[in-house]
């Protein structure tokens, strides 16, 4: 909570309008799912904002809160990186953020280069997880098929690198 | 009754389903609460006319099966409750088998919860199902309950190298080291099964993070249809087998009634609603079908217009 | 100080709990951070509560708009709280397990908080079916091969899928709808799920990093410097 009301209070203050901000903006509800989701749809039915973002962990509160966000004629952005929550966001929503696209759209908006350098360095990292599972695929289809014990050492290398063991 | 409650259920439906396909085709919106009245009926329909169906056991569900079966009489079987009361109508049928099944085998039987919620679903467990349906079973030396430890995967963290820096003592403050089934038990690689009942945060992903791969335990997994997509990446290597939602419940309970005629009369909630959910799921490709046709029709309209 | 302090126990924390992962040495000062985590949660838990109960009481003092679902939060809250802490009715007494059987924190939880969970657990059918029929359209390709992929599934997640298919035999299993369907998800969902869970998982430790290493300080209300 005070990690939230400090970022919101920050982009007030970003744009010019730290005397809109008020505490009780951001306020604790509950750490309960269900409690949680029944709470902000009572908000967003009272309330009846124009947009509703859904930005971060969601879990089975997801489509309930879109829903009814749908139902008050809401634009509804989210972005989730829960693979199960993004088809329900995907077909409620007005636009969704998929996965990565959430760590990808803080630096596409601000442009600031330590944040598209670490976008950067996740493309390198895809890379380097596309090349080691095109060499686990092949020294793991190739021993299977032929044999040859470099492919079984090359796939238990892969293997062995990609485990942790205590 | 089934057979009666299946023809009028289906009559119903399907007359309601071709006025909804005229409306819609015709062009007329349909309100939202047209729709939930349907899903109404077809979650209500199956249960008061009592639409039960056979299950067959699929692979991933039989694993485990076999896996309990296998295991010899005494082994150590730990089942964490980390799900809320919102999830348990799914995968409460599947804890309740996994206890009932681990008990008939003469399994010793840990329950914990890395929810906050899971210990009063674990303790309502234990009333309703270990003490009623097996008196013989003594707390302490058959079965125990420890509980709910705050920290999430943290709690993970400390318990699969010493079980006693996180849990003292049972949910009744009784000392683990006064108890006989936590004797030789020092971590989490004690266990010879340990099942994630669940699907959320923290659950079976998690389980499988920090405990039974760093550990290498057989871990078993029960989770709501909605998460199981997630875990089957991590079956069969690093899950032993996975319930995916209540359809797994169903399949589970259908294996222990086959082999165990003591839980013949069993309540099985899983096979139960399979009923509501056959028909639900009917109700929504009929609704896809109809959506989609209507916005074809609408589409060629304006073409044709 | 005020923003050194907190990226300074970040660093730390953070730098400790990587390394106890992959240095045995280090391993035990990681669990001690775990249960440290677990303390600080507790507090969190008393912050939490407050905040709730002061914002609620504010709004009833004031009588501002809705007050009255604000007395109910109040109600319920110092109820179930009270039930727990002073274990009311427990037979077992003060010392006793807090959901003991006939306690009054048990009854409530079964008979109150039980099914109130479960009732906005089940709106979620409502909802999916009113989503399907809206969202689901059969636009282009992709989306065609989308929907018939869910009928797949939607069948085999029920016994009408055996039904319609047992009679299939079984060196032809796999067009059995239950088979084609647990291949549906063992296959390509599992390579799109991989996919997704590396790319989410490089975000995650991209932005960890930032954290750890205090490039990242929005959540102490700074932009990062």
């Amino acid at each position: 909570m005070t990690t939230a009301r400090e970022t919101i209070k920050e982009a007030y203050i970003g744009a010019g309008r730290v005397d809109a901000y008020n505490d009780d903006m951001v306020r604790y509800i509950t750490d309960e799912q269900f409690g949680y989701v029944a709470a902000v749809d009572g908000i967003m039915v009272r309330e009846r904002p124009a947009t509703c973002f859904y930005l971060g962990a969601f879990f089975a509160e997801s489509l309930i809160l879109a829903e009814t966000g749908n139902s008050i004629g809401a634009i509804q952005i989210a972005g989730t990186a829960m693979p199960t929550q993004l088809p329900f966001f995907v077909a409620a929503c007005d636009y969704t953020l998929i996965g990565e696209e959430l760590f990808a759209a803080s630096a596409y908006l601000s442009g600031e280069p330590k944040q598209l350098g670490s976008l950067k360095g996740q493309d390198v990292g895809k890379f380097m997880a596309m090349v080691a599972i095109l060499i686990g695929v092949f020294g793991a289809t190739v021993s299977e098929a032929w044999g040859g014990s470099f492919f079984f050492w090359l796939t238990d290398t892969v293997r062995a690198i990609f485990t942790i063991q205590n | 009754m089934n057979n009666i409650g299946i023809i009028i259920s289906v009559v119903i439906i399907v007359l309601g389903l071709l006025w909804l396909a005229i409306r819609s085709l015709t062009g007329r919106e349909v309100e939202r609460r047209i729709i939930f009245l349907f899903m109404g009926l077809a979650v209500s329909l199956p249960l008061i006319f009592n639409i039960t169906f056979s299950e067959k056991a699929t692979p991933v569900v039989r694993n485990i099966f076999n896996k309990i079966e296998s295991l010899p009489a005494g082994s150590r079987i730990l089942i964490s409750f980390d799900y809320g009361p919102s999830m348990a109508p799914e995968v409460e049928p599947m804890s309740n088998a996994f206890i009932r099944h681990s008990l008939a085998k003469g399994h010793k039987v840990i329950l914990m919860g890395l929810w906050a919620t899971g210990q009063s679903l674990s303790a309502t467990a234990v009333q309703d199902i270990i003490k009623p349906e097996f008196p013989d079973k003594i707390d302490g030396v058959d079965y125990i309950n420890i509980g709910y430890k705050a920290g999430n995967q943290g709690v993970l963290n400390v318990i699969i190298t010493d079980f006693r820096k996180m849990y003292a003592t049972d949910v009744n403050g009784v000392n683990l080291d006064s108890v006989a089934i936590f004797k030789g038990i020092k971590s989490l690689r004690d266990m010879d099964l340990m099942i994630s009942v669940g699907g959320g945060f923290p659950g079976v992903k998690e389980w499988v993070l920090f405990a039974a791969d760093p550990g290498n335990i057989p871990l078993a997994g029960g989770s709501a249809a909605v998460s199981a997509p997630t875990y089957y990446p991590y079956y069969p290597r690093q899950l032993i087998g996975l319930l995916g939602g209540i359809k797994g419940a169903a399949e589970y309970e259908s294996e222990i009634k086959k082999h165990y005629p003591r839980f013949a009369d069993m309540p099985t909630p899983g096979i139960k609603m399979m009923g509501p959910q056959t028909l639900a799921h009917l109700i929504v490709m009929a609704f896809i079908v109809i959506g989609n046709l209507s916005f074809f029709f609408a589409k060629r309209k304006k073409i044709d217009g | 100080m005020k923003r050194n302090i907190p990226v300074a126990i970040t660093f730390i924390v953070g730098t400790v709990l990587i390394l106890s992962v992959f240095f045995p040495p280090v391993e035990r000062m990681g669990e001690d951070f775990s249960i440290f985590f677990d303390i600080i949660a507790v507090f969190a838990f008393f912050l939490g509560g407050g905040n709730l109960l002061r914002i609620h009481s504010d709004k009833i003092y004031r009588k501002q708009k809705d007050w009255g679902f604000s007395v109910v939060t109040v109600v319920g809250f110092c109820f179930m709280l009270a039930a727990g802490l002073f274990k009311l009715w427990n037979p077992g007494g003060i010392a006793a397990d807090v959901a003991a059987p006939g306690s009054l924190f048990q009854l409530m939880y079964n008979w109150i908080f039980n099914p109130l969970g479960a009732t906005m657990y089940a709106l979620l059918a409502f909802y999916v079916a009113s989503a399907s029929y809206r969202a689901f359209r059969a636009k282009n390709i992709d989306a065609t091969i989308l929907l018939v992929a869910s009928f797949i599934i939607l069948l085999g997640r029920t016994p009408l899928g055996m039904y319609a298919t047992g009679w299939i035999p079984e060196s032809f299993s796999i067009l059995q709808i239950p088979n084609m369907a647990i291949w549906i998800m063992v296959s390509p969902n599992l390579a799109g799920q991989r996919a997704i869970m590396i790319g989410i998982a490089l975000g995650v430790v991209s932005m960890s990093l930032r954290l750890i290493l205090g490039v990242e300080r929005t959540y102490l209300g700074v932009d990062n410097e």
